[in-house]
């Protein structure tokens, strides 16, 4: 067999323990020793307005503690994701200049804290990310845009973006794929919980019907077929009864599980450093709901060195396996599949 | 979608001079502001509380249900504890049992739909709690 060679970054998401961190079974630094304790690093991703305290203006002492922590236990930073609350009061938006600064206090902070990359979000326009440049220039902190489900790379809001970053061609303003958005089904685990919670066989089949219809149509393009096909989710769920929560049906159905083919990537990799290896639940060493064999053909091909957090989204209905070996499956899942493309994933700093 | 079910727990409703308390964990994956609260409704065995006999409390800090919309320069961050304290009129009893329901409606500041318009969390929760020291 030939030499492999050295492919992406293995990593995680202290999103993935979610459900540890707010029951307060682990604090912060509890939570990543156990990461390294189990080997789901190098690669560390952490939310800032999920994880630290007072953020994004924790302290001094709390900037020493973590790099002196992550220093000690071997891990690499890779990723501080941020948030642009423009709504966050209620008389009136954030003015262009308050996001500005609301957004370069963070991106300060992931330079102070050693991150790489700031994840953002699509309520960012091309303009408010170009304005953002000098800033992540300044505090050499690359800009990482969220390709979240239903979003796609060939979503208009996305092309935007990406003819954007193309003409600037800063090297800091770029793109953080994340799995959900190529999808081949709903998660078994989620079907599950609808079973386990009373939602009746026919409304269950309808919604797995109806997803195939929303799959064989493809991605949606623009915001009114995305607000179309929430409605019709929502219509389903209130024939059934459950109109009261009617919106949590199509959050899921509809913001979650992506129906973009997974060579899309290929359009955008060229601008990518951080990715998010989302996945709902292993079942069997296998993830059936992200076809992780099409995807990371893409990774292979453009030669990806980045890193990838597995990012395990499965909790939100599933308070029952353990997250740590979810992660852990998942991240084995990868090593065989690049092994098979040729790449020896990097486990260690 | 999201952590729901984590809003009470088995310890969440506590005894005060006054009345009871209901201990709250932020129903999402993120610290939220304060302002990124709606509104919230309390029924103690099917009785709803009067809106002005409701207060959110966080770390040392009280409003009136009216002014907490208004608090966005205060962060609820994920392993914190909010209170909303019930004034009933009289000590709450510790050990006695009631079902309590609570309605949450909060709104994402960072998930604009459309102009003026947040993706909406909606929490709605009814169950059976014994009263806490």
């Amino acid at each position: 067999m030939s030499e492999l060679k050295k492919g992406h970054l293995q990593g995680t998401t202290l999103y993935s323990y979610t459900r540890v961190f707010h029951q307060r079974e682990m604090t912060f630094e509890e939570l990543i020793r156990e990461v390294a304790r189990r080997g789901q690093g190098p690669g560390l991703e952490v939310i800032g307005f999920q994880s630290i305290r007072n953020f994004p203006n924790p302290g001094d002492e709390f900037v020493g503690k973590f790099k002196d922590l992550v220093s000690e236990l071997g891990l690499i930073p890779t990723s501080l994701a941020v948030n642009a609350d423009l709504g966050l009061r209620r008389d009136r938006l954030l003015s262009h200049d308050e996001m500005i600064d609301y957004m370069a206090a963070q991106i300060k902070l992931a330079s102070a804290l050693g991150f790489p990359v700031a994840r953002v979000q699509i309520s960012m326009t091309p303009d408010v990310m170009e304005a953002l440049l000098p800033t992540a220039e300044k505090y050499n902190v690359k800009l990482g845009l969220e390709v979240h489900s239903h979003h796609s790379p060939r979503h208009e809001e996305m092309q935007a973006h990406l003819e954007r970053y193309e003409k600037l061609n800063s090297g800091y303003l770029g793109f953080v794929p994340d799995f959900g958005a190529t999808t081949v089904g709903m998660p078994p685990s989620l079907i599950a919980k609808y079973r386990r919670t009373g939602v009746p066989e026919e409304m269950i089949t309808e919604l797995q019907d109806l997803w195939q219809v929303h799959h064989a149509e493809g991605a949606p393009k623009d915001g009114r077929t995305q607000g179309m096909r929430m409605g019709q989710v929502a219509g389903i769920a209130g024939k059934y009864g459950f109109g009261e929560t009617a919106i949590d049906y199509a959050i899921n159905h509809c913001g979650l599980f992506g129906h973009a083919d997974p060579s899309e990537w290929s359009d955008i990799l060229h601008l990518v450093w951080h990715t998010h290896g989302k996945f709902f639940g292993m079942e069997n060493g296998d993830e059936p709901t992200t076809p992780l064999v099409d995807i990371l053909n893409c990774y292979a091909k453009a030669g990806y060195t980045g890193s990838i957090s597995s990012e395990y989204e499965g909790f939100h209905w599933d308070a029952i396996s353990n997250p740590f070996d979810q992660v852990g499956a998942h991240q084995k899942r990868i090593r065989e599949i690049m092994a098979g493309y040729g790449y020896e994933v990097r486990t260690t700093a | 979608m999201a952590t729901h079910d984590t809003l009470l727990n088995k310890k969440s409703l506590a005894a005060t001079a006054n009345g009871l308390s209901l201990a709250l964990t932020v129903p999402w994956y993120r610290s939220l502001w304060v302002s990124s609260v709606t509104s919230i409704n309390v029924w103690i065995d099917g009785v709803e509380v009067a809106q002005d006999k409701l207060s959110f409390r966080l770390n040392d800090q009280s409003w009136s249900m009216t002014e907490v919309p208004n608090q966005w320069e205060t962060l609820w961050f994920m392993q914190d504890r909010a209170y909303v304290d019930l004034d009933l009129g009289k000590p709450g009893v510790v050990g006695e049992n009631h079902e309590v329901t609570i309605h949450i409606e909060m709104r994402l500041p960072y998930m604009q739909i459309k102009p003026g318009f947040y993706l909406p969390n909606i929490v709605h929760q009814v169950v059976p709690l014994k009263v806490q020291a």
